[in-house]
């Protein structure tokens, strides 16, 4: 059965990710080209654990109505350490290379 | 004559292009999964997914400034994702010769790498909790009122924009906006208590 519309939800989102966050999400936010609007929230995925669990559990909901697999803990901080050993070069193009 | 691409990344890669690794860090957390879907149409093992994903996204880094706005930067990233998925088959095809590899069951008659591949990706820890997981979102979804069910699929499973979703549901964008995330954060709730040994360093 299911819960009616308005009955409160258990267990809020953290702070962060809000209607504008999801919305952000999906690409649509403002609807500015170049607009910053997730720029706070990225900024809070450093530092604020509970922001970096509501936006894993945010993209797990998506993949697993997909049929996707789950996306390993960590990944997009892995990826940005390594991407923190590396320097702009600026007559590398990667699309030349192959 | 072509309609001018209007790229919703436009001030990051500006910021980035300038040596703001910010920036690019939050165009990291925006593509990931896209790259990495990306990555994983072409290489099966989760492992080499990431390792790839991670590939990808140091080249596009190092090479930022020969981004001139030809194309949007999600299709730009997913070219080199997909150039660098590529490349790393056809070395790992040069390192293995293939007769012998046949031979011992190291590829499939496509020459794709085959046991290490299903090693990886069939850990059972995985994939049970995979399942779990699957299982709470289809039933938290089950259990979402129907006006933000329907939005939620039309968004995740069809794609659809909200402007088409607000079509679709004769309602205000606004209205769409606030259901999403209204059943996003019903099915969150469901799923915390089941995510919450895996809690730490992710996102």
């Amino acid at each position: 059965m299911s819960i009616p519309e308005d009955q409160p939800i258990n267990g809020p989102m953290s702070e962060p990710i809000d209607e504008d966050v999801s919305a952000w999400l999906d690409g649509e936010c403002c609807g500015e080209p170049g607009c910053s609007c997730g720029f706070a929230f990225c900024e809070s995925l450093r530092d604020d654990a509970d922001a970096r669990n509501d936006w894993f559990i945010v993209h797990t909901i998506g993949d697993a109505l997909r049929g996707r697999p789950v996306l390993d803990d960590g990944f997009s901080l892995r990826i940005i350490e390594r991407v923190d050993t590396s320097e702009i070069d600026p007559g590398y193009d990667p699309l030349a290379e192959s | 004559m072509n309609e001018p691409i209007i790229d919703p990344d436009l001030e990051l890669i500006r910021r980035a292009q300038a040596g703001d690794r910010h920036a690019f860090n939050v165009l990291v957390v925006k593509h990931q999964r896209r790259v990495a879907w990306a990555i994983a149409g072409i290489v099966k093992s989760p492992a080499e997914v990431e390792d790839l994903a991670q590939e990808t996204f140091i080249k596009a880094w190092r090479g930022i400034l020969s981004f001139r706005g030809d194309s949007r930067f999600s299709t730009w990233l997913s070219r080199i994702a997909i150039n660098t998925a590529k490349n790393h088959l056809v070395a790992q095809r040069s390192r293995i010769p293939a007769r012998s590899a046949m031979g011992d069951g190291l590829l499939d008659e496509d020459g794709e790498s085959k046991d290490a591949e299903a090693a990886d990706s069939e850990d059972p820890e995985r994939l049970l909790a995979g399942r779990q997981i699957a299982e709470t979102v289809a039933r938290a979804m089950g259990e979402l009122p129907e006006v933000e069910r329907a939005a939620l699929e039309l968004r995740e499973l069809e794609g659809k924009s909200y402007d088409e979703i607000a079509t679709a549901l004769d309602c205000p964008v606004g209205t769409v906006r606030s259901r999403i995330f209204r059943a996003r954060e019903r099915i969150a709730a469901a799923l915390r208590p089941q995510l919450e040994p895996y809690r730490g360093r992710r996102w």
